[in-house]
């Protein structure tokens, strides 16, 4: 019985997130549970206590599932008034504090704990299986036994649910074992930041609360450099795809109502007269225009973007509005529909220079109104995705940065002034891999389609 | 029979039946591997397959299904050649007990699996597009608890065990939706005290109070009801179908169709495809009479306390702003001119309109509360309108307005203070009454959660006793018709030209299995009934529960005035030209 339960696990997992190779503690145990049913009934009270043990996990899970959902149903309002968030904010929140206090800890390129491990996969797994019953009617066509066709309608997975939430799932399955595969790399290591300054390693300027790296000196071997880049390129492509999958979810939920009540008039108002001057200019150099832009620090870079934003909205509104109304002031329409090109430009160069960007006030005001729970999950789920690929890269970037210092160190190069001052955004290692990602996952040509 | 294997296997190796089922934990899971992705499928599993697909979902339903010694799991034991059935010596208690351990298992993935489904549902609110616009998870909780009595009591025609698989999915279910509640605190002081001595107040999470006390009552009244089923797998009555009824004709043909004329209320209607309860020829033991009578005194209890916790949480939803704005202006409009005329007359008896007021079915009477309802809500409303505006008009003239507006305000409070006995009165007279709309406007736009959950789960176990009793005033009544039909045909015999005198007894026989109030045992009316006339009552308590129920549902006098007056008058001579 308890066995069976395993096996149906198995097989689930298999579907669910379609493992090749099946890792799990519990799934291993499992298969140790059969090996020894089937092969000797002599050691029946290990088995038995194993399958007690198994069958209390099981309770457990159901237990700590039931309170999950419970709180999930009660949109974290414990009073149970029914003042709570709507199911997709609740189930939003849920993905992203489990992503926090899972990943949080993620400090070293090692892999991740397995208890931790074990409890991302449970829980993403509870919360994902909300979208398996968002299904909308698709046309099928039905060929009855004497070959008459016809056409009925059969539910089916959203689409976007159908492509995303499996790319995500391979996406995810990708972080984690390429965080697996650094158990057994030898040739780095770690050192606490509270260690002597003698043993203390390298750390790249403003992580203070990391620990250091050390690298032997000399800098990695030529195998394993070659190895971590390709570790990065796979993290790279993490990355991109959950970005890209975030991107497309937050574009296609609704500006919601309150956003465009706290808009400003217009869109002078909203840039402010500097910028507004720069954008409206005759001959508009975007490049330019960035360049003229104090770009310093994040702060000021998410400041530019939602500005950017809201005068999009602005304009884009006023277009319309205009467009229902009169026919006059054409010139107008023109000078508008011509700004907000502009500032759309600009926003994908912000984009393409700064991608691990916060989110800007008008994504964060979707994903707190949003009511489409589909949207919810994927929104999160890639979002999370992508902040660990982030974190996953930033400490191979780390690694690199210290093999580089000692490779320097080693050849004295006099030269050490401009080596590692390449930020890891700009590394154009990504690209040309790219597309097998997208082959890889089979939906690469859907994704060009849309 | 898989489990009569079990329990064979059971018996044999006794003694160590702990390893003896873990031998065959791993067996059939063993099997089941072959099933579900193994390619090391053995040939003498293969018959295993359907058995375990019925067992792993466990809706589907299954002949055997009535022995209460056939488990959803015991089913998927490995197959053994012999089957012989071994439970019938087996007692009942000690099956259960070996069940209970085998039912652990059963909190299998697919558990997990349905678990979640039925979560995912009530996340999205049954908008199954996803896209938000479902149902807050109050309503859609309250939906699922009644979507669930539906169909796990849905078809409760008979007094028998509930089907095993319908039993474990109630609870399970039920346990899963109930389980939200679990979650639901309030933050309540509590003095902690500090180690080294002297407190500290800090606040705590607590159960919230009303859920913290009515619904461990709810699970309470919830496992009688189930425990008084199961107490029916031994009775002497049985059941046989409308048609074969029908085709025996004279034995028991009481329930031709002649009946629907007389109906005295919607509820009432003749359900044509229950099954008619069969009693020996000499009617019900005394024992078994007396276990029947205190089966339903219980049902009874059970079904005031759920009523009174489904109306006190009624009670305590906040009336919904849409109700409000659907009110009609005034009282007046409400009523209508007769009772209008009457409420506002001088004197007024709210039992005296309810004589004179047209309640003869059930639909009418909710008729006539949702008016009187909605009058008392208009009145209120307009009079806390006017304690709003009142500040303004004191400033504006204290003159002889102010008086009028006072005078008006008076009159209004006193009419719905009047409204509001009303109601109380036609409450307390029809105490089965389906809701009214401004119950069910505060069902629907309902967001607290618990208050829902109270609300459903006390709502369904009112139908299910309901219906509890109900069923047993069919076994009562057509055991007390057999008895006189006995008696009758002593010194009746053929003197009615042969013809079942069952037949004449009632328009209904069935009619009354809806309505429990409305028994015509329960009202003195019927007691002197020509029927009763011919065959006195034998027992007591059939009496003493007739005078209970009198006093109990005693204005239901005037509901079964009409009916009875039919089959008072009519009955008698009518009856054998009716067949």
């Amino acid at each position: 019985m308890v066995d069976d339960e395993e096996q149906t696990l198995e097989t689930h997992e298999d579907e669910e997130t379609m493992d090749a190779e099946q890792s799990t503690t519990d799934v291993e145990q499992s298969a140790e549970v059969k090996q020894e049913g089937s092969t000797s009934d002599s050691d029946k009270s290990t088995e038995q206590e194993k399958s007690a043990n198994i069958k209390e996990k099981l309770k457990t899970d159901m237990e700590q599932m039931k309170e999950k959902f419970s709180k999930l149903l009660l949109g974290e309002d414990m009073s149970g008034g029914g003042k709570g968030v709507s199911s997709a904010l609740a189930l939003s929140n849920a993905i992203t504090n489990l992503a926090a206090s899972v990943f949080g800890e993620q400090r070293k390129l090692e892999p991740m704990p397995e208890d931790r491990k074990m409890r991302w996969r449970k829980e993403v797994r509870w919360l994902l299986s909300v979208t398996d019953h968002i299904v909308e009617f698709v046309p099928y066509q039905h060929t009855a036994r004497d070959g008459s066709n016809m056409e009925i309608m059969i539910t089916k997975q959203r689409k976007d649910l159908l492509m995303n939430i499996p790319a995500l799932r391979k996406l995810d399955k990708m972080l984690t074992d390429c965080l697996d595969n650094f158990k057994d790399q030898k040739e780095f290591w770690y050192v606490s930041k509270d260690a002597n300054e003698s043993e203390k390693g390298v750390q790249r300027s403003d992580k203070w609360w990391l620990p250091t790296v050390k690298v032997p000196p000399g800098g990695l071997s030529e195998e394993s450099r070659k190895w971590m880049q390709k570790q990065k390129d796979c993290a790279n492509q993490v990355l991109k795809a959950s970005m890209a999958i975030n991107a497309e979810v937050l574009a296609e939920m609704e500006i919601p109502e309150n956003y465009i009540e706290d808009l400003p008039k217009n869109g002078r108002d909203s840039l402010g007269d500097t910028i507004y001057k720069s954008i409206t200019v005759e001959f508009f150099d975007p490049g330019q225009f960035l360049a003229t832009i104090d770009l310093s620090s994040e702060h000021k870079i998410l400041d530019l973007k939602n500005k950017m934003e809201a005068s999009i909205v602005i304009w884009k509104r006023k277009m319309h509005q205009k467009e229902s109304r009169s026919w006059g002031s054409s010139v107008k329409m023109e000078r508008r529909e011509l700004f907000e090109e502009r500032a759309e430009t600009i926003l994908i160069l912000l984009k393409q220079r700064f991608p691990g960007l916060p989110q800007s006030s008008l994504d964060i005001c979707k994903i707190e109104s949003n009511k489409d729970v589909g949207h919810a999950v994927l929104e999160s789920y890639s979002r999370v995705l992508e902040s660990l690929a982030n974190t996953v890269m930033n400490r191979i970037e780390d690694v690199l940065y210290a093999d580089e210092l000692a490779q320097d160190l080693a050849n004295k190069s006099p030269a050490s002034d401009h080596t590692p001052c390449q930020t890891p955004r700009h590394t154009p290692t990504g690209t040309p891999t790219s597309t097998t990602i997208s082959d890889f996952m089979g939906w690469g040509s859907d994704q060009g389609d849309s | 029979m898989a489990a009569s294997v079990s329990s064979s296997k059971e018996e044999n190796d006794n003694n160590n039946s702990r390893s003896s089922s873990s031998e065959r934990c791993c067996d059939e899971s063993y099997s089941l591997s072959a099933d579900v992705s193994e390619s090391e499928s053995s040939s003498s599993f293969s018959g295993r397959r359907d058995d375990h697909g019925a067992a792993s979902s466990s809706l589907t339903s299954s002949p055997h299904a009535a022995f209460r010694t056939v488990s959803v799991t015991d089913s998927i034991f490995p197959p053994t050649p012999i089957t012989f059935p071994l439970f019938g010596g087996k007692d009942d208690v000690m099956v259960w007990e070996k069940k209970q351990p085998r039912k652990q298992p059963d909190t299998d993935l697919s558990e997990i699996d349905m678990m979640k489904e039925r979560f995912a549902k009530l996340l999205l609110g049954e908008d199954m597009s996803g896209g938000g616009k479902g149902v807050c998870t109050a309503l859609a909780i309250s939906n699922a608890i009644t979507n669930l009595s539906a169909s796990v009591f849905g078809e409760l025609w008979r007094l028998e065990p509930l089907a095993l698989q319908k039993k474990v999915m109630w609870q399970r279910e039920m346990e899963w939706l109930l389980s939200v509640s679990d979650s639901i605190v309030e933050l309540v002081p509590s003095i902690q005290q500090f180690p080294g001595g002297g407190t500290y107040e800090v606040m705590v999470p607590h159960p919230r109070s009303d859920m913290h006390m009515n619904l461990p009552a709810l699970k309470k009244l919830d496992a009688m009801l189930i425990g008084m089923l199961d107490g029916f797998c031994d009775r002497e009555f049985c059941y046989v179908d409308r048609g074969i009824v029908v085709a025996q004709g004279d034995s028991c043909d009481a329930y031709p169709s002649s009946v629907s004329a007389a109906r005295p209320s919607v509820r009432q209607e003749d359900k044509w495809w229950l099954p008619y309860p069969k009693v020996p020829p000499k009617g019900l033991s005394e024992d078994a009479k007396k276990k029947l009578q205190q089966c339903r005194d219980c049902t009874n209890q059970i079904l005031k306390a759920a009523l009174a916790i489904n109306s006190n949480v009624l009670a305590e939803m906040e009336i919904p702003s849409a109700y409000l704005e659907t009110l009609p202006k005034n009282g007046k409009e409400c009523l209508g001119d007769i009772i209008y005329r009457y409420i506002t007359a001088d004197k007024f008896s709210p039992e005296c309109l309810l004589d004179c007021l047209d309640l003869s079915s059930e639909h009418h009477t909710l008729e006539v509360a949702n008016r009187v309802e909605a009058a008392v809500h208009a009145w209120k409303l307009k009079e806390r309108k006017k304690q709003l505006n009142r500040p303004k008009g004191k400033r504006s003239s204290w003159s002889a307005k102010v008086k009028g507006l006072v005078a008006d305000c008076d009159k209004r409070s006193s009419l719905a203070q009047r409204a509001e006995t009303l109601l109380r009165s036609l409450k307390h007279r029809f105490p089965g009454l389906p809701q009214t709309s401004l119950d069910m406007s505060k069902i629907q736009y309902n967001r607290d959660v618990g208050q829902s959950i109270l609300e459903s789960y006390s709502r369904v176990m009112e139908s299910l006793a309901f219906n509890i009793m109900a069923r047993i005033d069919d076994v009562i009544f057509v055991d007390n018709a057999t008895k006189q039909s006995e008696s009758l045909s002593i010194f009746n015999r053929g003197g009615l030209g042969g013809r079942p005198v069952q037949k004449r007894m009632s328009p209904s026989p069935f009619s009354i299995q809806h309505t429990p109030y409305s028994s015509p045992f329960a009202t003195p009316t019927f007691c002197s009934s020509p029927m009763q006339n011919l065959c006195p009552i034998k027992d007591d308590n059939r009496l003493k529960e007739a005078a209970q129920s009198c006093k109990l549902d005693g204005p239901m006098l005037a509901d079964l005035d009409r009916p009875w007056t039919y089959a008072a008058g009519n009955v008698p001579s009518n009856a054998p030209e009716r067949h």
